[in-house]
């Protein structure tokens, strides 16, 4: 079999860039949070809300358009991350009544789940906010398995990988809480 | 070319097994047993077959019989290993997610371990709670799972999916890999062939 080094090269710049992450490390205040490309959401809503320009293919985090994004990993088949999830949908109502609609966006990102998991989940909890599948835990791994439900706030920089500001493991009960400390954490 | 950078990426990355506790990380007293041999059993039943009848003590505060169901209800059996454990501590949440799925192909789930009934009244409990009868196979020890072929030699059962529809004929059987969940996908389609 010929080895395309081409292909190889850029795996090996990508293990030596996650490596630092990949092997039970979660990213913390500072660190760069992996620009990984995630699909574009089917449903007009989630791109719009997004602020994507494109409405296909993939964007990445830093393709965003707010200042702020918190990413949230979770699984479906995590007891505390179905707790959750009608909370989720709450946050972002509350992100919007403080006028940081624009400024903080979320993201869901299924761990380990695949395409069929996610969509059950969403409809069975009615979640507005947007919800990616990573079935082969690219992400998850790249951000050191941390357990489900974890946090990540990250500054957006455009063109640049996004950077940690704030991170979190474990579920918020405290929506009010949470947002505070998010905020104080992004100096919102 | 985007596919083979994942490809190696992931070789490099996440060695087979590795991820167990995703999704069980809030459930906190968990025994990861470690790698197992997948399959340690010789299945005594196969599709076509009216399933074995059985009787265990449950959750419920009552014994529950297959034969309760018998022209009401698709019967989901869900043998797991043993209680807190990895990929049971994910494998039944993801029941409770797909409930109304189970329930609008009239069907039900009953779960079945060879721990005794306290140590699955902790378990549940930590998980939130199932919906469905969870049934205990602890004495004589591992009776049922022997019945149906999914008795291990260490006295666990295997993780083993068995559907019966509603004439009490066993229409599909999975005798997964014991480190990885069945599929729900899966489920719902094989629930999908019957009739409701």
């Amino acid at each position: 079999m010929r080895i395309d080094l081409r292909v190889l090269s850029v795996a090996m710049i990508a293990i030596l860039l996650f490596a630092g992450t990949a092997f039970g490390k979660m990213p913390g205040k500072g660190d760069t949070f992996p620009d990984v490309e995630l699909e574009v959401p089917k449903d007009a809503g989630s791109v719009e809300y997004l602020g994507l320009e494109e409405a296909e293919g993939t964007f990445r985090i830093s393709d965003i358009g707010s200042n702020f994004v918190l990413v949230q990993f979770f699984s479906v088949y995590c007891p505390h991350c179905q707790k959750e999830a009608p909370d989720m949908n709450e946050f972002r109502n509350r992100i919007g009544e403080q006028g940081l609609g624009d400024k903080l966006k979320i993201i869901c990102v299924g761990a380990g789940n695949n395409a069929f998991e996610v969509k059950v989940f969403r409809e069975k909890y009615d979640m507005t906010l947007p919800l990616f599948t990573d079935a082969e835990f690219v992400l998850y791994d790249a951000v050191g398995k941390p357990g489900t439900p974890s946090y990540f706030l990250v500054k957006n920089r455009r063109g640049e990988p996004p950077v940690v500001v704030y991170s979190k493991a474990g579920r918020f009960f405290d929506i009010d809480a949470f947002l505070k400390e998010l905020r104080q954490a992004a100096g919102l | 070319m985007r596919k083979l950078v994942c490809l190696i990426l992931l070789m490099a990355l996440c060695p087979l097994g590795s991820h167990a506790y995703v999704g069980a990380g809030p459930v906190k007293n968990i025994y990861d047993p470690g790698k197992l041999k997948p399959r340690d059993s010789v299945l005594k039943v196969k599709v076509g077959d009216v399933a074995p009848d059985f009787t265990l003590p449950s959750l419920l505060g009552t014994p529950v019989s297959l034969s309760d169901y018998r022209a009401k209800r698709n019967v989901v059996i869900s043998f797991v290993p043993a209680a807190f454990t990895p990929v049971c501590s994910q494998q039944w949440p993801g029941y409770n997610l797909v409930e109304e799925l189970i329930r609008e192909r009239d069907g039900v789930v009953l779960g079945i371990t060879v721990d005794n009934l306290p140590a699955l009244y902790a378990w549940t409990a930590e998980m939130g709670g199932v919906w469905f009868p969870v049934l205990s196979d602890f004495y004589p020890h591992g009776r049922v799972a022997e019945l149906y072929g999914v008795l291990r030699s260490d006295g666990t059962s295997e993780r083993a999916v068995f559907l019966i529809d509603k004439e009490g004929v066993i229409r599909y059987i999975d005798v997964h890999d014991i480190n990885a969940k069945p599929e729900l996908e899966q489920l719902i389609l094989e629930l999908d062939k019957l009739e409701k």
